[in-house]
């Protein structure tokens, strides 16, 4: 009898103590997790998306547009904040528009991811526009498989990466019909194409959540300058490869005013 | 006690018959690390975690690269299509597999294939070596064989289940298959390294080119202004002379991107706007892989320098580099000599 009741003491003193162990753990507060940011970036041509391949676009005298690749280097994105000053979260990456083929894709935009960051109160974001001048000097051996600073953006024979490309093909006589002529390729790079630029946006990062900092780049205000009414005119230049200074300085200047923080 | 005894003693006894039929425990399994030496100038190659190099490994992958009992009727092995002293391609426009069946498209040279992180193949449908080499063996056009059977013969050789054995720690020969057979290709395949050519020397220091290669090296690279550009680094960019991406380099020309006879890429992807693209392959060796493109459709580097001269057929998702060059003939004399500096030959 004793033994008995020995045994249902027991019994019930274990099954107690998992209950309260189990309880014990539900009731642990949940690790709060690090704030992450990202930039988003949408490109467009004037009112319109940007896509490659799919969609054409009507540009100055008469010519319409079709684009390929445009992609660009950024250096040293920095978070500006009030606390803690200019917070450099990341040395360089490449937002590139190459698989944007359709309207949904576009919309969505690419995303530059910063990982986790200070969790703070921001009030800006700086970077630089191409391949800032230390890492320019270094060569895609420095780095692993599928860093940005690839062997494809290289120019081993400049010792130098390539800050920005467009590629398209134009409709020089707009008759609706592209032809084998008709292609251009701009590929710009050089450490006096380095451009700088910084945004103001209020924004705070937070525990458990991911700040999207947008952003929008016009392709149309990287070709034409609005104030002055100068463009790249494609019936007289359709490729450079940082050979034209005139036309490497025009499209690095653009490129700066082109993008804009939304 | 006694029938206790016996019992243990049947089944002693049976254990050891079946250990002698697979088991190969007995075989030390011991596997040394291969030491892969890397250039320099070449970006870290990447080595899946499960399938580190070793050096019984790659011995076993260079066997099994030269098995003839991979193929349905044991008449071809890998190395029908790749053989090392046409630096691992077969120099017919498409390879023929058993029973003479033609392929669809020509044979690649697989040299620095260990670096290639974007796909493998001309149409990149496999993503590592590892899955690339499971398909030649089924192909109907290739090797046309089925893995069980390739399995059984190779469990049944005499040779492979010790080598299996001291590659992989394989306990019984039953254990010896299809993803074991991939991995030690892989790991030999990770070793046909390729930077030794005239070009690698002279970045070096330790060669120089002669003046028609340097004029060649000048426009194939756009290194000078006084010199027309043949655009050809925008895709065949070095260390490994590609961009590992996929092009339309303008071979076809086709009014609807649909209507390409080998949707390449796109076959892949489905993504119709990357339908005629194939990946750059790599110009290391090229004076040893004639004939030229997915097709073997160009005979000699001169066809090849003339196809880009003309500017290509137009399609709308063909290269924009592809375009009018206006090299004149010196220029693609000199072009070619800079391409034969790219040539090393694997021993």
């Amino acid at each position: 009898m004793l033994n008995k009741k020995l045994l249902l003491l027991l019994s019930l003193t274990l099954i107690s103590l998992t209950w309260y162990g189990c309880d014990n753990e539900d009731d642990v507060p949940e690790e709060p997790q690090p704030g992450v940011a990202q930039l988003v970036f949408n490109a467009s041509f004037q009112d319109q998306l940007l896509t490659m391949f799919e969609d054409t676009y009507d540009y100055e005298d008469g010519i319409d547009l079709r684009f390929q690749l445009f992609n660009f280097y950024l250096s040293d994105i920095t978070l500006v904040s009030p606390e803690m000053g200019d917070v450099v979260v990341k040395d360089v990456d490449l937002v590139s528009f190459k698989d944007i083929y359709n309207a949904e894709d576009a919309a969505k935009g690419i995303r530059i991811d910063l990982g986790e960051v200070p969790e703070t109160n921001y009030t800006g974001v700086k970077f630089g526009i191409g391949v800032k001048e230390s890492l320019n000097a270094t060569q895609p051996s420095d780095y692993e498989l599928g860093h940005p600073l690839s062997p494809a953006n290289y120019w081993s024979w400049a010792s130098g990466y390539v800050f920005f490309k467009i590629e398209g093909n134009a409709d020089l006589d707009g008759d609706g019909v592209f032809e084998n002529d008709d292609k251009l390729t701009f590929h710009i790079g050089n450490n006096e194409y380095y451009r700088q630029s910084s945004f103001d946006k209020t924004f705070s990062v937070q525990p458990n959540d991911t700040t999207l900092i947008n952003f929008e780049v016009d392709v149309y205000d990287m070709l034409v300058d609005e104030s002055t009414g100068e463009y790249l005119n494609f019936k007289e230049v359709k490729q450079d490869h940082t050979t034209n200074p005139e036309v490497a300085g025009f499209l690095a200047d653009q490129l700066q005013q082109a993008i804009k923080i939304q | 006690m006694i029938r206790f005894l016996m019992v243990w003693m049947m089944l002693t006894f049976l254990g050891n018959c079946n250990r002698s039929a697979s088991d190969l425990t007995h075989i030390p399994f011991e596997p040394t690390p291969y030491e892969l030496e890397e250039p320099e100038h070449f970006v870290k190659m990447e080595i899946p975690a499960d399938n580190p190099l070793t050096v019984e490994g790659v011995e076993l992958g260079r066997q099994l690269f030269f098995e003839r009992a991979l193929s349905l009727d044991s008449t071809i092995s890998c190395m029908s299509c790749h053989m090392p002293g046409r630096s691992f391609s077969d120099n017919v426009p498409l390879s023929v597999g058993v029973g003479g069946k033609k392929g669809v498209r020509s044979s690649m040279t697989l040299i620095n294939t260990g670096y290639y992180h974007t796909g493998l193949f001309w149409d990149g449908r496999a993503y590592t070596l590892e899955d690339q080499a499971l398909e030649p063996v089924v192909n109907p056009v290739e090797m046309a064989s089925e893995w069980p059977e390739v399995e059984r013969r190779l469990q049944q050789s005499e040779t492979y289940p010790a080598m299996f054995r001291a590659a992989f720690g394989v306990s019984r020969k039953e254990e010896i298959d299809r993803f074991l057979v991939a991995k030690a290709l892989a790991q030999f395949q990770r070793t046909l390294i390729n930077s030794n050519s005239k070009f690698d020397k002279v970045k070096r220091g330790d060669a120089q080119f002669t003046a028609s290669e340097q004029r060649g090296h000048d426009i194939f690279f756009d290194a000078s202004q006084e010199l027309p550009d043949a655009e050809c680094a925008h895709c065949h960019i070095d260390p490994l002379f590609t961009t590992l991406e996929y092009e339309n380099n303008g071979l076809d020309q086709v009014d609807d991107l649909d209507r390409f006879r080998d949707k390449g890429r796109g076959a892949i992807t489905e993504q119709r706007y990357q339908n005629g693209k194939f990946r750059v392959p790599t110009l290391r060796n090229i004076a040893r892989t004639a004939p030229y493109m997915h097709d073997g459709r160009f005979k000699t580097l001169a066809e090849v320098v003339e196809h880009y001269n003309e500017g290509g057929h137009f399609s709308e998702n063909v290269s924009p580099n592809i375009r009018k060059l206006h090299l004149s003939d010196r220029d693609k004399a000199d072009l070619i000599a800079f391409l034969g500096t790219l040539t090393e030959i694997y021993e």
